[in-house]
């Protein structure tokens, strides 16, 4: 690991502040739950660690039911994991941070920090992209909201420009006859995902979609919303078949990469399985 | 035999240190002024060295030396078995790692840019990574007397005799991996010279005195010159058993005024130290069809790397258990172990047992099946019992449990099955339940070599009673054990007793922590230290009583004459009245088991006094859609003679269950990609089944108060009851381990994965 500056700023605008002034030479921490190993490998040698892990501001979990969850960008994972109204609004979310990793990860870890890191296997992001959560990111010339599955561009890239820092990330309030369900594949406890499968359903009051999201994780660069395979649920009553169908799809727009652990057809194989899997799962919380 | 403190689990030597953070493992000692390590280490697996150049490197802010091969006083030259791997290699490179330039320098950043600085040019040359391929006569060279490391056979019968008359054959091909040990503690330590010119290695290590007399070889001094001091030590698997950080530590410490310190990282650690000797074994077993053994005939292949390490160990361990714990009249079996350009492989907790029982075991339980057995019944049918005659021709005389292993796993056998039935029906659609049975035995102690320890007894004049022994404590118990039979056979508390360990200066050498020796072997030496004691003082009290001294009883820290309890005296008052100040009793204890060298054509000799044994039963299930095995439940059934401290071995049972699971289904070192625990996944607390140690004590009469040994006993059947249990489960054999997700997933076929519809 280098040598670096530290400096830990007391609020956002002072963080957007440092962040405009040393540009490409600092880097946010968090938790430093990914960073700090990705530091220790000398894979990235920022001049200045501009450490945001006590910004209050940033730390919080709200509800209202006509606006839905508010989390800020520093609330860790075990704040989510345990937060009364995640598990009353959205369980599944507080389920999976159960799972992630392990609970020293979690009390330093940030949800924020999850998804900046942008690591394609990530837990977080395939379920906020299956609840519709959109994110907030502050900078310079003020804020911007964009869609979760927009956030994302490449391994370890996201949006946010370099005087640009994630601030909340937003979830809509679940929308009634909603059924959801995420499932990862890892080989030993704690450990990163090989590949998961988030699916969500909304129906109609005749039983037909109303709405779908189909998002895996591990199967690209980038965490995946798959439009295509929630298109074929669109309108109509969901089968098997129709499950098949969409899995199918699912399938063709993976671009899953190999390496030590699995073969790229090993994790397509796998997230397919698990799409199906989650798809069933998520119709029976409806039926 | 009743006894007080023997067979107690009493609680761990030093074990509150550990929990409260207050023990000094290597990275915790401070010392002042201390100059940082680090190696340059070669980026071609082979090559020949042209060039060093460190004049940009040496000047880089902060270095203080920069030492090469020339810096090497003595012999640069080390191994444990044979001798041919450099402290700093200055000619050739046989592996992606090899040691090139040891630079000293104020801090790490400076020690860092002093690395990047060097100017290393090695001519690269073709490079050989697969065993067979480097048996070939066009393979490149690694060392100057070939690639052939080593080669054991044994011979008994007359094995194709032995197939002529079975009635059914069975020949098989298996796979081992490489792997990491990946123990908590990655290699540290420091050194200095002390006011004498001593140079003092503070070190983590297996092996203490092996340490020293490497050191004192590469430095090329006087014994008398090296100080080897174990640390508290993180762990070990035999991966400690080799020297790594020491020489460099030693070397620097003998040119330089300052003390030194060097600590691995995690990813220096997967590169530079020894892995486990993947096998290629060639298996063939007959039996008749009343179910007996008739021969088994092998050929194994060991990838002993870069160097050879423990590979002549592995080797041989390999082939005088090849057999398993079975009796079979006709035996062929022919061992290597060949130099590649891989990482090099040295000892992991078994030295080849573990690999070998892969195949022993899978052969047994295909036999069973043609034959019709059950697995236990067939087992049982050729067990070794007492008067059985191994393959190297020794009568196995006392201590042969490994019937009464089987006897205890039959019930839980017989569970697992029920339950895997009943879970079958109820579970999941696309996942498959089985249950698998694998026995093992285990040599105690270096094979065919001797392998004496030592140990002392000191009463001061106080009372103080100090126990000296070169065993290292890896975390696996012997400061506990020992100290449990000195106390017992003293008669005295367990806590009465002080340890002073491991320090090659205080204490004589005890053999390396390795071979599941130290209870056994330096536990009998310090039994016999401790009767020795144990006489001079009953002399002692004898002569303050004024009774003969076959008359005097000690029991509990007291003497008294016998009836006469009432006059007890405790031992300080027997000391108190009987020493001058100054005046110590000391008694002195020796062990080196009985064993004669195998013969070089035949393999036939003694290579051990005794044997452990074992049995084990695990139910996994097997999910058909991922092919990933989780193991649910294990029971596993060791005969360790005479359990010294009954926690400590049920805990050796458990972490051998737990580091079975991770050689059995996923950890797999791929030479010069795997870097660290990113890639290399190990089971956590999380992964580990439900385990019921079960513990079967045959006492070995040569053994301290019967005990045998269990450290590597207890990982031994674990990955072979896991491949036969996902046979029961599936119907397939997996013949490699290990039985990772695609190799199960390439065994579904897409008919099954369709019923499966999950």
């Amino acid at each position: 690991m280098r040598d670096f500056d530290y400096i830990a700023p007391k609020s956002v605008e002072e963080t957007i502040k440092i962040l405009s002034e040393y540009k490409d030479d600092a880097k946010i921490i968090a938790g430093g739950q990914s960073l700090l190993n990705i530091l220790k490998q000398d894979l990235m040698a920022p001049e200045i660690l501009v450490d945001i892990k006590n910004l209050s501001e940033l730390d919080y979990i709200t509800y209202d039911e006509k606006k839905g969850m508010k989390i800020g960008a520093t609330t860790t994972h075990h704040a989510v994991e345990t937060s009364p109204l995640i598990l009353d609004h959205y369980p599944l979310l507080a389920e999976m941070e159960h799972t992630l990793a392990f609970p020293q990860t979690r009390n330093w870890g940030t949800i924020g920090g999850n998804l900046c890191i942008q690591d394609p296997t990530g837990d977080v992001a395939p379920i906020l992209i299956a609840l519709k959560a959109t994110v907030k990111i502050a900078g310079p010339n003020g804020e911007r909201t964009l869609p979760m599955e927009d956030f994302s561009v490449d391994y370890y890239e996201t949006v946010l420009e370099e005087d640009e820092i994630l601030t909340e990330i937003q979830i809509p309030p679940m929308a009634p006859r909603t059924g959801i369900a995420y499932s990862k594949f890892r080989i030993v406890e704690g450990d990163a995902p090989i590949v998961g499968a988030a699916v969500a359903f909304t129906l109609n009051e005749d039983g037909t979609c109303a709405d779908a999201r189909v998002a895996t994780n591990g199967t690209a660069p980038i965490p995946l919303r798959i439009p295509d395979a929630e298109a074929v649920f669109k309108g109509k009553k969901i089968t098997d078949e129709l499950i098949a169908e969409a899995v199918e799809i699912a399938g063709e727009a993976m671009e899953c990469i190999p390496d030590i652990v699995a073969s790229d057809e090993y994790k397509m194989r796998v997230a397919k399985v698990y799409v199906k899997r989650m798809a069933k799962k998520a119709l029976s919380q409806i039926q | 035999m009743i006894t007080k403190v023997v067979g107690k689990r009493v609680e761990r030597v030093g074990i509150l240190d550990k929990v409260t953070g207050k023990a000094k493992y290597g990275a915790d000692l401070e010392i002042p002024n201390a100059l940082i390590l680090k190696v340059y280490r070669s980026p071609v697996p082979h090559g020949i060295v042209r060039k060093i150049d460190t004049s940009e490197a040496a000047g880089v802010d902060g270095v203080v030396r920069i030492f090469t091969a020339k810096d090497i006083p003595g012999e640069n030259l080390y191994g444990i078995i044979n001798k041919d791997q450099p402290v700093l290699t200055g000619e050739k490179v046989r592996f992606e790692g090899d040691p090139i330039v040891l630079v000293a320098a104020e801090d790490e950043e400076s020690a860092d840019r002093a690395l990047a600085a060097l100017r290393v040019e090695i001519d690269e040359l073709p490079a050989v990574f697969d065993p067979n391929e480097a048996l070939k006569p066009e393979a490149p060279s690694i060392h100057e007397k070939g690639n052939l490391l080593f080669e054991r056979k044994i011979v008994k019968g007359d094995v194709e005799k032995g197939f002529t008359a079975s009635d059914i054959v069975i020949e098989e091909t298996y796979e081992t991996n490489m792997l990491e040990h990946a123990y908590i503690e990655p290699e540290v330590g420091v050194a200095y010279r002390d006011e004498d010119g001593c140079v003092v290695v503070l070190v983590t290590t297996q092996n203490p005195h092996s340490d020293h007399a490497q050191l004192v070889s590469i430095l090329g001094v006087e014994p008398e010159k090296v100080r080897v001091i174990q640390t508290e030590t993180g762990g070990g698997f035999g991966g400690k058993l080799d020297i790594s950080v020491q020489p460099f530590l030693a070397l620097a410490a003998y040119h330089l005024d300052r003390p030194v310190r060097m600590v691995y990282s995690r990813e220096e650690s997967f590169q530079a130290t020894a892995k486990r000797h993947p096998l290629k074994i060639r298996m063939k077993t007959g039996a008749t069809r009343d179910g007996k053994l008739t021969a088994m005939k092998a050929e194994i292949i060991a990838d002993t790397g870069a160097y050879g390490s423990y590979g002549i160990a592995v080797a041989t361990r390999a082939a005088v258990h090849a057999t398993g714990p079975y009796e079979v009249p006709n035996v062929y079996v022919e061992s290597k172990a060949v130099y590649t350009n891989n990482n090099w492989s040295g000892a992991m907790r078994g030295f080849g047992v573990p690999q070998i029982a892969v195949a022993h075991e899978s052969q047994m339980d295909k036999l069973a099946e043609s034959l019709g057995f059950d697995p236990i019944t067939f087992r049982m049918m050729n067990a070794f019992t007492t008067g059985s005659v191994t393959p190297t021709g020794q009568t196995l005389n006392a201590s042969v449990g490994i019937r009464e292993t089987l006897k205890k796993i039959r019930p839980y056998y017989e569970q697992l099955l029920r339950e895997a039935d009943a879970t079958q029906l109820s579970g999941l659609t696309g996942m498959k339940y089985g249950v698998g049975v694998a026995s093992m035995w285990y040599g105690i102690g270096n094979t065919g070599h001797p392998n004496p320890s030592s140990a002392q007894i000191e009463v001061d004049h106080e009372g103080n009673v100090t126990l000296f022994t070169g065993a290292a404590d890896i975390g696996q118990g012997s400061d506990t054990v020992l100290v449990q039979i000195a106390a017992e056979t003293l008669g005295l508390p367990f806590d009465k007793i002080h340890l002073v360990r491991a320090d090659t200066t205080l204490t004589t050498d005890a053999g390396a922590t390795s071979a599941s020796r130290q209870t056994y072997i330096s536990g009998r030496a310090v039994y016999e230290a401790a009767l020795e004691v144990r006489k001079q003082l009953v002399e002692r009290a004898a002569k303050v009583f004024k009774v003969p001294a076959n008359l005097m009883v000690c029991e509990g820290g007291f003497f008294f004459p016998q009836y006469r309890e009432f006059q007890k005296l405790s031992l300080t008052d027997i000391i108190r009245r009987s020493l001058v100040p100054g005046e110590v009793i000391r008694g002195e204890g020796y062990f080196n088991p009985e064993t004669t060298s195998l013969d070089p054509e035949t393999g036939q000799g003694v290579p051990y006094t005794t044997y452990a044994f074992a049995s084990q039963v695990s139910l996994v299930e097997v999910d058909l859609v991922t092919g990933q095995v989780g193991v649910v439940k294990t029971i596993s059934a060791h005969d360790v003679g005479k359990a010294v401290n009954p926690a400590n071995v049920e805990g050796q049972i458990f972490s051998g269950v737990a580091m079975g699971i991770g050689m059995g289904l996923f950890e797999q070192f791929y030479p010069r990609k795997t870097k660290s625990l990113d890639t290399y996944l190990i089971p956590t607390a999380m992964d580990v089944p439900e385990i019921t140690p079960v513990i079967v004590e045959v006492p070995e009469p040569t053994g301290p108060f019967g005990a045998k040994g269990v450290g590597e006993p207890a990982l031994i059947p674990t990955a072979p009851a896991i491949l036969n249990a996902i046979h029961h489960a599936t119907g397939w054999w997996v013949n490699r381990i290990p039985a990772d997700l695609e190799t199960i997933r390439g065994l579904t076929s897409a008919d099954e994965m369709e019923k499966s519809k999950s």
